[in-house]
């Protein structure tokens, strides 16, 4: 999907959002719906120009693709050209960082990244921190990243017990030991065995 | 008074507070580094073990930790795009970028050094303020903490870089989702989708590392290279980085005064000062291509602002016991345990004391820079690990940042949204630092509106430091424009004085 | 009078005053916590606040007295005053309503108020857990703040520890809940 057509959709989901606000607040008192219209409605309103010229420079971009195609000369494109006394805030990405990629990879490898985003945010919420991320970090290294077996083990064994030596040891404050434990009684999936040795460790 | 002065610097070195004080800034080493359990929680957890000590001792363990966390929460920042504390969210924009150019020690050096400066700066207004700490804090109320509030504003569209449009459109959502929660007059929802754990707001940190941290997590996956993609060789080394500190003098300078200012202002969080005194550094610069991809000045600016707050933001703790930040909250409740009542009392019959806090906050930034500087090249070589084997470690800390600030489950649900916004903002070419500001400027503003309202009606608009905040603002916003008219107007005419020749 | 925000403890007593008392305290909101409010009165933006005697005591002394007193105490919440050169002739609201003919409605208004400020840092478990380690657990409060050690840390933070046991808590809490309707509602109005 071509970027202007992405800034479309945006323009108009923010339009929308913008008209649930607004109108979210009609029924507050004065005092509680004042801040939401004083912002929300300049915000609309800019949301609109926003959506206007998106959709503007949509079919400026349709007509130059179809200019270069009947005639096959270049059309200089109005955006062309940032001035050098203008900061750009943004961190580059990709191909303006150097680094070339094959879109379909690119896409595929987004995809699957997102997804291991969406898995570590699930098991955290799930098991915890420290179960959690026993069991995603070598999930993810074995089977995305391709790591070895002992490398994966290790690795997730590692930021176990950083969890447990920085937090639960020498801060004292342990972490939530995840939503199936608590919804089943238990301190946590892994006090039962770790507990006898860390009072051996520590002489408790 | 300089009696006090210098036996405030010998006391520091005495034992144990030297040893205690050592003890704090390794404690803050690491929580600064950890994103999201930021000085607060840090300092909340190590105020039990103060009870036994001594009030110097107290806060020689409390000072070394809060004076190192806002240097080394800049360490994440630069090397991984994660924030590790609130007010180092700025350097990410310049400090990151520089990492992946290979140049990660350069940045770090920047950071440290123009940190310290800052330090050493906010240490001493503090020192120099005490004479006239009380007409200054005074001065400060509802209507002028609004007028900050729209300074913040005018900076919104410095922030937005090349499309104001959407940056100012950025920053205007970031205003919107600021309202989520219990509004602050009637305590009525809004926006909560009747969940009890949006009462407090989204939450800036769990916004933050999502918006920041997890386009960055994906980009190191796509790349599939380490965060470094090139090579720089000694320039873009530590000494670099502290050099630059003192090539820019004057921005590490005038940032550190904005971090002062911020800090010396109760209730005006470094949340603000360090994108403030950003944006002063890109407003400031000649030429501003580079800014966003990799400008050293934009982390001297906020690097000086942040140190230089933390010694300001002891003046109305001190001298008023009004906590100017949620660090300074924490203090106060260490005053509390010691016995000691914050208040002019304290600022005649504990100045000792107080000199101490200031060669405190000090010598910990001096010894955390050494410290740091033995380790930064080898921090550095981080960037060029590969991106897989840092990924899980990066995910579980994003997330457990974003849950330690609420201690809420729905935190890593709105860590996840405002990573898929993030996504999508870095995508389609969207400015994501004004909608952090939007989200740290839209209860200070709402709040201060209406209190300015009841209690003055319309005449806070004609109090003086309002006026003189006001200009600036409209010069901020402004002046940019009217330097460009000039600068083309002079260009115009060379032009037509040289056609005319020819 | 600067306060946190609506239905508040610094916004409830002004508001039932007003109402009870015929105090004309204008309480303006949006401060955020008792710090800001506390700045708000040093810096005369309001003229004004509403807090517990703790919280004086402890942070805010010097509004009081030496060089930096702003303030004085105009009435307390509750019948009775506790003895304090800061406290000297400053009435008691129950008192005051009495002594000004006030009716039964407005003494019951202000006493429901009173009962919330009764009961500070409150410790409850769980509705269910057996009456036996309820029991364990007040007793070992009640141990915890007769300790000499907990008494001096206290004295040094300038905190007055007057707890309260267990029982009489669930007393004052009972009290509170068989506030009879009208009076509820009442409160509930006289809030918005």
């Amino acid at each position: 999907m071509s970027r202007a057509r992405n800034d479309i959709l945006i323009s108009a989901f923010l339009v929308l959002l913008l008209l649930w606000v607004v109108w979210e607040a009609r029924s507050w008192p004065f005092r509680t719906r004042l801040f939401p219209w004083a912002i929300g409605f300049p915000v609309l309103a800019l949301a609109m120009i926003q959506f206007g010229l998106a959709c503007w420079k949509a079919i400026r971009e349709r007509s130059y693709a179809d200019a270069v195609h009947t005639h096959g000369e270049p059309v200089e494109k109005a955006d062309a050209g940032r001035s050098g006394h203008q900061a750009r805030l943004e961190v580059p990405t990709g191909e303006e960082a150097g680094v070339v990629l094959d879109p379909k990879l690119e896409r595929q490898r987004t995809i699957s990244i997102s997804a291991w985003t969406v898995a570590f945010a699930l098991g955290f919420y799930l098991f915890g921190f420290k179960v959690g991320s026993l069991l995603l970090s070598p999930a993810f290294l074995r089977f995305q990243a391709e790591e070895s077996w002992k490398m994966s083990v290790f690795y997730g064994l590692g930021i176990y017990l950083f969890f447990l030596v920085a937090f639960e040891l020498a801060l004292g404050t342990p972490l939530p030991s995840g939503v199936i434990a608590t919804s089943l009684g238990l301190q946590s999936f892994d006090w039962y065995l770790v507990s006898p040795i860390l009072n051996i460790i520590l002489g408790r | 008074m300089l009696e006090a002065f210098l036996s405030g610097l010998l006391d520091v070195f005495a034992y144990p507070t030297f040893l205690l004080m050592l003890l704090g800034i390794a404690a803050g080493f690491v929580v600064g580094i950890l994103p999201g359990i930021g000085s607060p929680g840090a300092m909340a957890i190590m105020l039990p073990f103060i009870f036994a000590m001594k009030p110097l001792e107290a806060f020689a363990f409390l000072l070394g930790m809060y004076a190192v966390t806002a240097t080394t929460g800049d360490i994440t920042s630069i090397l991984f795009g994660v924030p590790g504390e609130v007010v180092s969210a700025a350097t990410i924009i310049d400090g990151h970028p520089m990492a992946k150019h290979g140049e990660a020690g350069r940045a770090l050096g920047a950071a440290l050094m123009s940190s310290l400066v800052g330090a050493v700066i906010g240490a001493f207004t503090l020192a120099a303020a005490i004479p006239i700490v009380t007409p200054l804090v005074l001065s400060f109320k509802s209507p002028e903490f609004l007028a900050l509030g729209l300074l913040g504003i005018a900076f919104l569209a410095v922030l937005s870089g090349e499309s104001k449009l959407k940056g100012v459109l950025a920053g205007g959502m970031g205003l919107v989702l600021a309202m989520v929660g219990l509004d602050p007059q009637e305590n009525i929802e809004r926006y909560t989708f009747g969940l009890v754990g949006l009462w407090e707001g989204v939450g800036l940190v769990a916004a933050l590392v999502g918006l920041f941290a997890i386009p960055e997590i994906v980009d190191l996956w796509v790349k599939g290279t380490g965060i470094a993609e090139t090579q720089v060789g000694k320039l873009g080394g530590v000494w670099q980085g502290i050099k630059d500190t003192f090539i820019h003098l004057g921005i590490t300078l005038r940032c550190s005064m904005i971090g002062t200012f911020f800090g010396l202002v109760p209730g005006v969080s470094g949340a603000l000062s360090q994108w403030v005194a950003y944006g002063h550094a890109v407003q400031s610069a000649s030429d501003k291509s580079r800014f966003g991809k990799g400008d050293v000045r934009g982390v001297l600016g906020p690097g000086a602002a942040n140190n230089s707050g933390i010694g300001a933001a002891m003046i109305p703790t001190i001298a008023f016991g009004v906590p100017g930040s949620a660090t300074t909250a924490i203090l106060l409740g260490a005053f509390i345990i010691q016995g000691l009542q914050p208040g002019p009392k304290m600022l005649t019959e504990k100045l000792s004391l107080i000199f101490s806090m200031v060669w405190l906050i000090v010598v910990s930034n001096i010894i955390t820079v050494m410290v740091c500087l033995i380790f930064l090249n080898q921090l550095a070589k981080i960037t060029h690990i590969r991106g897989a084997l840092l990924i899980p470690a990066l995910l579980t800390l994003v997330f457990l940042g974003g849950y330690a600030d609420t201690n809420s489950y729905l935190a890593l649900a709105i860590t996840l949204s405002f990573g898929v916004v993030g996504l999508v903002m870095v995508h389609q070419g969207w400015p994501r630092p004004p909608m952090v500001l939007g989200l740290v400027l839209g209860p200070l503003i709402e709040r201060n509106l209406f209190i300015s309202y009841e209690v003055y009606r319309f005449g806070f608009l004609l109090r003086p430091i309002v006026v003189v905040i006001i200009v600036i603002a409209l010069a901020v916003l402004f002046l940019p424009n009217i330097q460009e008219m000039v600068i083309r107007r002079s260009a115009l005419k060379e032009k037509a004085v040289v056609a005319s020749e020819e | 009078m600067s306060s946190f925000g609506k239905g508040g403890p610094s916004h409830i007593p002004p508001a039932v005053f007003n109402a009870t008392l015929g105090t004309k305290f204008k309480v303006v909101t949006g401060y955020e916590g008792g710090a800001a409010q506390r700045l708000a009165v040093k810096n005369k933006e309001v003229q004004g606040f509403c807090t517990t005697f703790q919280t004086i005591m402890s942070v805010a002394a010097d509004m009081f007295e030496g060089p930096g007193a702003c303030c004085k105490v105009l009435i307390v919440a509750g019948s009775e005053v506790e003895n304090h050169p800061f406290l000297k002739g400053v009435p008691a609201a129950e008192k005051l309503a009495e002594k000004l003919g006030k009716g039964k409605d407005d003494l019951a208004l202000l006493r429901a108020t009173h009962a919330i400020n009764r009961i500070n840092l409150p410790q409850a478990v769980a509705p269910g857990v057996p009456q036996d380690r309820v029991q364990a657990l007040r007793r070992a409060f009640e141990k915890a703040f007769a300790d000499p050690e907990l008494r001096a840390a206290a004295e040094k933070m300038k905190m007055d520890l007057s707890p309260k046991t267990g029982e009489e808590v669930s007393r004052i809490v009972q009290e509170l809940l068989s506030t009879p309707k009208p009076v509820l509602a009442r409160l509930k109005e006289v809030i918005q």
